[in-house]
């Protein structure tokens, strides 16, 4: 079941990330402090790389456990090699999003 | 022409003989518990962003609340006392409908219908105690749309299981109306669960924040 | 007959389909009275698809027929035909009508037909929301007609901005008609969307597990999950609208603490992922046509699917980049920018799934292909626009020009409804049991490959130039006439195929070449049953072993036994796995789904006038709803005959 944590947690923690940055960023500049806003990207980043880790794990030890019935197996990757990519595509938006933040002020309107 | 036609080798083959299974099932297995979930994440998603308006108007102004006293504490505290007591009910008739327990299940739903009853009551006392009209501004706009959203819920939860307790006495019944009573208890759980953080929103915030 | 009901396989009981037997004895309980209350009670998802599918094609063609006396309007420069509010009224009406009560409820009405079938199942999960979800959805697109024939229709264009839509500026209904037209669409799109989820989830055959849903399947299941938790957006956000305007709440009033972009948020919180509802069955149904006509599975099957979860995803942090030109932080808006370019690599990654797919297989050129390949050509212009709309300098320069027009249109058209042309060439056998004309189909194709090309890409060089959105006229000086001439003769080539495809189903319905079970020799369950598929899609129902498993040596691997059809049951299966659980009688039809959407619908309209609508009309809604699942002493004994021993 952890393979629904890198299809669904790590995506929906990108647009979680994406939200409260959004929402942060008025903040940012009235104290200008830009700290929050890498915090959260950080936590986001760190969530979903993990997530992505664990999926590709799974897709590994998978390989080695060839000696299952054939649908069980596929199954068992197919989710896994599904969660790997979802959380790989989830860290890089928050990536570039997070490069946006290093490049702008929070205080361009 | 049927499928004998296209394959006829192997639909000879009988791979599942469902007259062994039996006409029906509790939760996450039945279709009522996926239909009454995704009510439940429809209507979720609404509180939460009815939650989000609330809160986006909050930053529109500096003084919360904007022209009025935050609604009293008394009748929505009261709410949460009974809203959360009607779980007890609630559980006993779920657990008596999975049991097949007639009169177990009739007993808890006139029960939980009296607890409904009295939370509606309060609600209707919560709303001559907001200090604030929906026409006043935009914070009692945001105010009274989410207690009205909730108390929307909970009449037609009140409803259904109204409608439900009167089956259970005047039958028709077969096995799948247990399941239904069951899921019905699903949903009133997530009423109850729902006006926990409205509660917070609306009563505690404007004070903490 | 055996015993427990089932009419067998042909091969078991030879003679079993002899003229002598009727509906009713070879399948029992899945048959409708016949006549017109039969017709109205029906809970077929095959008669309510088709119904759902025809009523939302007719409301492509009123909403087709507004854009081109749109486009006779604005052939010439300072033209005089249609005056300023009536040509209001023409775009917000095209724009909602395509959007909100064409291309969202088509798609799920295919599902409504489709999926059922293509994931093994006897019926779709509850039918009579299905039903229910059918008439509230027509008689609110009908409502939204109505008020445009009185003059009365909603004038503030299809996304409605407050405070243009609000209670200062937005006089009179017309507004309360356009929201209360959401509120209509979106309670449909819900009910269907949860009936959808439920029967993938819980309906499969036994054996199709996750791994082996056709394309089309994960495309309506992504969209429905999309719809659960987009729809409430604008439903919350109508519901606001219609209370600033109805009661004097203050959501959008900016003197008394609400705000105008609330609404923008909240619409498009919900508009953003809307298109990707459109979208994405889009996508299923070039998966499917792709695999038909190259005779192979869809290359990368594992590759679709998570392409599809991801835009799904990706497609909720899109919705500032509909708002680039208001005063939301720069920052802020640079976010979406970065999304709206990363939602480009799950699309392009499919888009190379088919490619390949088509260049490793056997191509079978016909129509439902020439729409596929049209698709790509259009779709991926819309989207290279797109690329160039996401980034918020260049977006300032074009946004509510021309340019955004010829974007959404390539995008939607392209993307939504060329597959949609494609699916109906390739599904109309299975539906009518009669093949569409191919040669009616390629003109059907080449006149609207050719007249939307025409008619749209002229836009994006007008919008370029300049010429905004929603102007009912232009001065000649501008030097936009050629250009909007040639887009307004290219309208009328789309009118002209549009016609012709017209033709063809009503020709073909009568003396089309007869499709028999898989004409085009597919891979997927709906071909395994007769087409038109009979009540109840399968006798018997079938077990699965493969992804293709009309192509696969075992990819039916056997017969369900022991289902009734008297009182009618389906299997319910384990959503993993598909390995069977139980059995669940399906519900009788009835007339009260149709009578609780005329109550609804009583309710909605008489609220755009009274606030106390919302109570006295939800009187009838509970009759109506009380009596739809009353059960019946008749219903209960059957159910109860068929439980197992205690």
């Amino acid at each position: 079941m952890t393979q629904w944590l890198s299809i669904v947690v790590a995506p929906l923690v990108f647009l979680a990330n994406l939200s409260l940055a959004y929402a942060l960023v008025p903040l940012a500049c009235q104290t200008q402090r830009t700290a929050p806003l890498h915090a959260t990207s950080a936590v986001a980043l760190a969530i979903v790389v993990a997530a992505a880790l664990l999926a590709w794990r799974a897709l590994r030890t998978s390989d080695a456990s060839a000696g299952t019935a054939r649908d069980d197996f596929a199954d068992r990757r197919f989710l896994s090699c599904i969660g790997a990519w979802v959380s790989t595509l989830a860290a890089l938006a928050i990536v570039l999003q997070w490069a946006a933040q290093a490049v702008l002020s929070p205080c361009i309107a | 022409m049927t499928a004998a036609a296209a394959t006829p080798i192997a639909v000879q083959r009988v791979a599942v003989d469902a007259a062994r299974l039996p006409n029906h099932a509790f939760g996450h297995q039945s279709v009522m518990w996926w239909g009454t979930v995704g009510i439940m994440a429809i209507e979720g998603t609404a509180f939460a962003l009815t939650v989000f308006m609330y809160f986006y108007v909050w930053t529109r102004v500096d003084a919360w609340p904007p022209d009025a006293l935050p609604p009293e504490l008394r009748w929505g505290t009261l709410n949460v006392a009974i809203l959360l007591a009607s779980v007890l009910p609630n559980y006993y008739t779920k657990r008596a409908a999975e049991r097949y327990d007639l009169r177990g299940v009739r007993i808890g739903m006139v029960v939980c219908l009296l607890f409904g009853a009295a939370f509606i009551a309060v609600r209707a006392l919560e709303f001559t105690t907001l200090n604030v009209s929906w026409d006043t501004n935009a914070y009692g706009s945001a105010v009274y749309l989410l207690l009205g959203l909730h108390t929307t819920h909970l009449v037609t939860d009140v409803a259904d299981t109204a409608v439900l307790g009167t089956l259970m006495f005047t039958g028709p019944l077969d096995r799948s109306r247990f399941v239904d009573v069951s899921e019905n208890a699903l949903y009133w759980n997530f009423v109850v669960a729902a006006w926990l953080p409205i509660y917070a929103v609306l009563y505690l915030m404007p004070r903490w924040l | 007959m055996s015993a427990d009901g089932s009419a067998g396989t042909l091969a078991a009981h030879p003679g079993r389909d002899r003229p002598a037997y009727s509906a009713r004895e070879r399948y029992g309980g899945w048959v409708d009275e016949p006549g017109l209350l039969g017709a109205l009670a029906t809970i077929d998802h095959k008669r309510v698809g088709v119904r759902f599918i025809t009523t939302a094609f007719g409301f492509f063609v009123l909403g087709g027929l507004l854009a081109g006396l749109m486009r006779l309007q604005l052939s010439r420069p300072d033209s005089t035909l249609i005056g300023p509010d009536l040509y209001n009224q023409l775009f917000t009406v095209h724009g909602t009508t395509m959007m909100f009560v064409f291309a969202v409820p088509i798609m799920q009405a295919m599902g409504v037909y489709f999926v059922p079938l293509m994931v093994g199942a006897r019926d779709i999960a509850f039918p009579r929301m299905i039903a229910y979800a059918y008439w509230v959805y027509l008689f609110g697109g009908a409502m939204l007609f109505v008020a445009l024939a009185l003059n009365i229709g909603p004038d503030a264009g299809w996304f409605s901005y407050t405070p243009l839509a609000g209670p200062q500026y937005g006089v009179g209904k017309r507004s309360d008609f356009w929201a209360q037209l959401i509120t209509f669409t979106e309670v449909s799109g819900l009910l269907v969307a949860v009936s959808v989820i439920t029967t993938i989830f819980k309906l499969r055959a036994p054996g199709m597990t996750l791994n082996r849903m056709p394309l089309f399947v994960w495309a309506l299941l992504i969209t429905s999950f999309m719809i659960v938790f987009a729809l409430p957006s604008v439903m919350m956000a109508s519901t606001a609208l219609i209370l600033d305007r109805l009661v004097g709440t203050h959501f959008y009033n900016q003197a008394e603490g609400g705000d105008a972009l609330l609404w923008q948020h909240l619409f498009w919180f919900f508009g953003h992922p809307e298109v990707y509802f459109i979208f994405l069955p889009g996508l299923g149904f070039v998966s499917t046509i792709v695999g038909t006509f190259s005779r192979r599975p869809v290359f990368g099957y594992v590759a679709v699917v998570l392409s599809m979860i991801a835009t799904g995803f990706l497609s909720f942090g899109l919705w500032v980049h509909h708002m680039f030109a208001t005063n939301v932080p720069e920052l802020g808006k640079s976010f979406f920018t970065a999304a709206s370019m990363v939602i480009a690599i799950p699309t392009a990654t499919q888009i190379f799934c088919w490619i390949a797919t088509l260049w490793t297989g056997r191509i079978v050129l016909k129509t439902p292909l020439l729409f596929v390949l049209g698709f790509f050509f259009i779709l991926v212009l819309g989207g290279l626009t797109g690329i160039m709309l996401a980034a918020v300098p260049l977006d300032l320069q074009i946004h509510d020009t021309f340019f955004v027009v010829a974007h959404l249109h390539y995008v939607l058209i392209g993307g939504g409804v060329f597959p949609l042309f494609g699916a109906f060439y390739y599904w109309f056998p299975k539906v009518t049991g009669r093949m569409l004309n191919e040669t009616l189909g390629r003109w059907n194709f080449w006149l609207f490959f050719i007249g939307f090309n025409v008619a749209f890409f002229p836009m994006h060089i007008l919008g370029l130039q300049g010429m905004p959105r929603r102007v009912y006229t232009y001065a000649a000086e501008s030097g936009w006439g050629t250009l909007n001439l040639i887009s307004s003769l290219g309208a009328v080539l789309i009118v002209v195929s549009v016609l012709l495809f017209v033709i063809n189903v009503v020709r073909s319905r009568r003396r089309g070449t007869a499709a028999g079970p898989d004409p085009w020799g597919a891979s997927t369950l709906e071909w395994a049953t007769s087409s038109p598929p009979p009540p109840g899609n399968f006798h018997p129902q079938l077990a699965v072993n493969g992804r293709e498993p009309l192509w696969e040596p075992d990819g039916v691997s056997g017969r369900v036994d022991g289902l009734t059809n008297d009182p009618p049951e389906v299997l319910v299966t384990t959503l993993l796995d598909a390995s069977p659980h139980h059995r669940r009688a399906v519900p009788a039809p009835t007339i009260w789904p149709l009578l609780a959407a005329i109550a609804t619908t009583v309710m909605f309209v008489s609220s755009i006038f009274t606030p106390w609508a919302v109570v006295w009309g939800s009187i009838p809604i509970a009759i109506a709803l009380i009596a739809w699942f009353w059960p019946t002493r008749e219903e209960a004994a059957k159910h109860r005959k068929r439980e197992l021993p205690a």
